[in-house]
């Protein structure tokens, strides 16, 4: 696949950059023309993504979150969402819906369900104590 | 944003902007606050001015049935971006909310 173009940003993890990040995503795949319901999908699976290395990569600290798109010239979206936080020790359960380790009346375990649904492939490596990767790929119409 | 309409015992609570993790920490209390007075038997969610909403907007909502049941309340959402109403229906709430 040959790539159009990317970009690569750093913010702290403050939940007031959630909006920031997936509507900076927003922008910037606005190049390869998506549809209004393609742009939506897409900004709810940044959001998702980040909040989870907000919420359970860093928690109560503070940290740098990295995000970075790629757009491919045969339309294809790639964000990934990485944190340096404390990692999820089991992928396979933090994937299932319903399932959190957040305080139930503040997360509702759906955020995985959520970008799986959103989008095309959703791709999770973790090492406890060390961070997550989440890469989120979308084909456009 | 938050708004509250009140008629007797039914407490709407209409929102707009963006709900996400980082404003329904908020809304939460805000509207805790109120039914925390017990007047009220109905909560509405009124998201049909809203421009985004990830899955926090389960949590919030699914958080105020329980509070609501403990008092033999109720909740209900209205609702008509079918891309919001699906993220809310994938967590099985539609089990405990009514959609109007």
């Amino acid at each position: 696949m040959e790539i159009l173009n990317e970009m690569k940003i750093e913010f702290l993890s403050r939940s007031s950059n959630e909006s920031f990040a997936r509507i900076t995503v927003a922008a910037f795949i606005s190049q390869l023309d998506p549809t209004l319901n393609e742009i939506s999908d897409i900004k709810t699976a940044v959001s998702e993504a980040v909040t989870n290395a907000i919420v359970h990569g860093y928690g109560d600290s503070m940290g740098i979150i990295i995000l970075t798109t790629r757009v491919y010239k045969n339309k294809t979206v790639e964000i990934s969402v990485k944190d340096m936080g404390k990692g999820i020790e089991d992928i396979k359960k933090a994937r299932q819906p319903l399932f959190t380790t957040g305080n139930s009346d503040e997360r509702s375990g759906m955020g995985f369900t959520v970008m799986e649904t959103f989008m095309d492939e959703v791709y999770v490596e973790s090492d406890p104590g060390k961070g997550t990767l989440v890469v989120l790929k979308r084909c456009l119409s | 944003m938050l708004e509250f309409e009140i008629d007797n015992t039914v407490l709407t609570a209409v929102i707009t902007g963006e709900l996400d993790q980082h404003t329904a920490g908020v809304l939460r209390e805000q509207i805790d606050l109120k039914l925390a007075t017990g007047i009220y038997n109905t909560l509405i969610f009124d998201f049909t001015n809203l421009s985004f909403m990830d899955s926090s907007g389960i949590a919030l909502v699914m958080g105020r049935v329980k509070n609501m049941q403990a008092v033999s309340g109720n909740v209900k959402v209205r609702i008509n971006d079918v891309k919001m109403a699906k993220i809310l229906t994938m967590s099985g709430m539609d089990k405990y909310v009514e959609f109007i």
